[in-house]
């Protein structure tokens, strides 16, 4: 059932979502030691932890022995952090899907993480409920949007498009997408949104897709602009 | 930052100190120096000059004037003339000992006109200098002003004071110029006698610059390194002044309250929070009387119940807008709406969804918890009705509540920015056909907002 999930997604699918009833095959790359002990104390009867690793350059390799489903990487980490992990193993190994885990909320951090190839973000705070769920989901080949990511993307999809020619796929928003995004915002889950909406649960989960998708090959000046203005204003 | 300068020295000096001075600012032995100065007044008499330059400009240890820069008042335009007409002719005397010529019709002007120039070149380097310094001590006077009146008369006196020094200097320093320059034309053959002096100094100067060009660039460079360095060091100290003040304390704290896990809970919610629009939104968590856009204003009052009543408040904010009247009204009424939540939903989570635009302000505080019935709250809990719904109502905007038992509640505002102070109440409420005014006064009118997009309009 789940492998019967919308898998929009910028790079192929090879077809190792893993069937319902086995645990999802989880690694975990963090610099930070603690950290790395608590997830592995809360996920641990949720998922499958395969492994670990504290740098950037172990864990590529890692992951290229091991192959699990989902990476919990850290954005911020020592040697180009969890963007350099998420694109060296996705060179290689396209099948691997990756869930950002951070303490900071800049929405530079964000942006580039996700367009880096993360197929979501959640914050450290998280509950290992939480965790596991959205683990799973991204290991169905979902999309993962906190209420602040979610922010996060209407904020930079709101700008008026500078340039004359906007891509009109990539570069807006539908209406629906918006109001799926607001209701992530306003701290509904996607069960309530369906119900909000009366949809299904798979028609908001393709609507987010859609959005991670758009936001990973949006060509806008404005996004990555707006994330770095952001900073400063 | 202290002004780098060479000092007389107070302590074993011959005279007046300015040897000495010099030798300890370069780290040499006073006795070259001295040997250098009994050479220049050899030369022709450079050397007094020059040691009476110094004489009047150089302050000694302890920051005095000597009794003769004293006597002419050092920061004087007379003072700073004369020395530096005695710094230029005692160059020009060394230059015609050492072979390049000055006809005496030229070296006067030349001492004049440089010593014009060096004085208002002088004027500027040090209003450079004191500007930020001037500027500060200024505005600090202006906040201090309690009245109108008051505030005039400190920006008169500034200016004027200012004005007064800096024009006597210019006068002063254009006055030499322009005797000097007369001079000079009225000697006749002004340009062959410029030539014939100007073009041995000009390579004169060039032999200098060979000379001491590397040493002056890699002064330069040092310098630079060194602000780096020191602009470095003051970031630094203002970051770990500031975790200091914030998180180390807060980590204090905790420590002392192990044993209380719902406080140590909230402790650190609050320092997150606060240290997140520190590093991210370069901003400080306000209260809300200080907040200047609604972002901050809601941020504060979730700190605020974060605090008063231990659950958590997650704010989302797209898009932001300053605080006015009818947008302090709107974060007044969701400050109930959120108290409310805290209060009765049973729950520790509330979301706060705050979306601003040009238009009309949006804003969703939403939990998931014992929710409830509207009909059946006692009509004397006065907070819904009137805190929240009539506060907005009045505005012109629009409140929704969706409650369910047993699953959550949330409560929903939306309110137009447009006019400011249009009475609102008497022909600026907009409707779109989604809200029951039942409360009856303002018209309805199904038009868009007539003043929107017009915020400016006072």
């Amino acid at each position: 059932m789940m492998s019967e999930r919308p898998k929009v997604s910028s790079v192929p699918e090879s077809g190792m979502a893993p069937a319902p009833a086995e645990l999802a095959r989880v690694f975990i790359v963090d610099d930070h030691h603690m950290f790395r002990v608590g997830v592995k104390a809360e996920l641990q009867s949720l998922v499958r932890i395969v492994g670990d690793a504290s740098e950037v350059d172990a864990a590529i390799e890692m992951i290229g022995e091991r192959l699990p489903d989902v990476v919990l990487v850290d954005v911020h980490m020592p040697g180009g952090g969890g963007e350099a992990v998420i694109r060296g193993v996705l060179a290689s190994f396209p099948q691997v899907k990756f869930l950002a885990l951070s303490v900071s909320d800049a929405a530079e951090d964000v942006i580039a993480i996700i367009r880096a190839g993360a197929r979501g973000y959640v914050t450290k705070t998280i509950s290992g409920p939480e965790l596991a769920d959205a683990v799973s989901r991204v290991a169905a080949g979902d999309a993962v949007f906190s209420p602040r990511l979610a922010g996060f993307v209407l904020d930079a999809f709101a700008l008026a498009p500078s340039g004359p020619k906007v891509d009109a796929e990539f570069d807006q928003l539908t209406p629906r997408e918006r109001e799926v995004l607001r209701l992530i915002a306003r701290g509904y889950a996607y069960k309530e949104i369906a119900r909000q909406l009366t949809l299904s649960v798979k028609t908001i989960e393709t609507h987010v897709s859609s959005v991670l998708r758009k936001l990973q090959v949006s060509n806008r000046h404005e996004l990555t602009r707006w994330a770095t203005d952001r900073r400063i204003v | 930052m202290q002004r780098v300068s060479i000092q007389r020295s107070r302590k074993g000096r011959v005279l007046g100190g300015v040897a000495r001075g010099i030798a300890e600012k370069f780290a040499i032995d006073p006795l070259y120096v001295r040997l250098a100065f009994v050479l220049l007044t050899l030369a022709s008499g450079v050397g007094v000059f020059l040691y009476a330059a110094g004489l009047m400009l150089m302050p000694d240890e302890e920051g005095s004037l000597s009794r003769v820069g004293k006597s002419l008042d050092a920061d004087s335009d007379v003072t700073q003339g004369l020395a530096f007409g005695a710094i230029v002719l005692g160059t020009a005397l060394l230059l015609r000992r050492i072979g390049v010529w000055f006809p005496a019709r030229l070296l006067w002007p030349g001492v004049f006109i440089f010593a014009g120039l060096a004085m208002v070149w002088r004027r500027n380097a040090d209003e450079k200098e004191t500007n930020g310094g001037d500027f500060h001590s200024f505005t600090e006077s202006v906040k201090a002003a309690k009245n109108p009146q008051q505030i005039w008369l400190v920006i008169t006196s500034h200016w004027t004071g200012s004005a007064k020094s800096t024009s006597a200097r210019l006068v002063a320093g254009g006055l030499l110029v322009f005797s000097g320059s007369g001079a000079l034309f009225a000697s006749g053959q002004p340009l062959q006698a410029v030539r014939n002096a100007v073009v041995p100094a000009f390579l004169l100067l060039v032999g200098l610059a060979v000379i001491a060009g590397p040493w002056l660039l890699r002064l330069n460079s040092d310098l630079s390194a060194e602000r780096n360095a020191r602009i470095r060091s003051e970031e630094r100290a203002d970051i770990a002044a500031h975790l200091h003040d914030s998180v180390l304390q807060t980590l204090a704290i905790i420590q002392r309250r192990a044993d209380q896990p719902k406080e140590i809970v909230t402790l650190a919610r609050r320092q997150e929070r606060e240290l997140r629009a520190w590093l991210y939104d370069g901003t400080q968590v306000r209260t809300q009387g200080q907040a200047q856009s609604i972002g901050e204003a809601i941020e504060a009052v979730a700190d605020d119940v974060e605090r008063d009543f231990g659950v958590r408040v997650d704010v989302v904010k797209v898009g932001d807008c300053p605080v006015d009247q009818r947008t302090e009204a709107l974060v007044a009424a969701a400050r109930e709406a959120i108290v409310n939540s805290a209060k009765h939903s049973g729950v520790e989570d509330i979301s706060v969804y705050l979306e601003a635009s040009l238009v009309e302000v949006e804003m969703f505080v939403r939990d998931r918890g014992a929710g409830f019935d509207e009909a059946t709250v006692a009509t004397d809990r006065r907070g819904l009705r009137d805190s929240i719904r009539g506060r907005i109502e009045k505005l012109g905007g629009e409140v929704r509540v969706h409650s369910e038992i047993g699953v959550g509640t949330e409560v929903q505002f939306r309110l137009d920015r447009g006019a400011v102070d249009h009475g609102a109440v008497d022909h600026g409420e907009v409707d779109r056909g989604e809200v029951d005014h039942s409360a009856g006064h303002g018209v309805i009118t199904d038009c868009s907002p007539s003043s929107n997009g017009k915020s400016n309009d006072e």
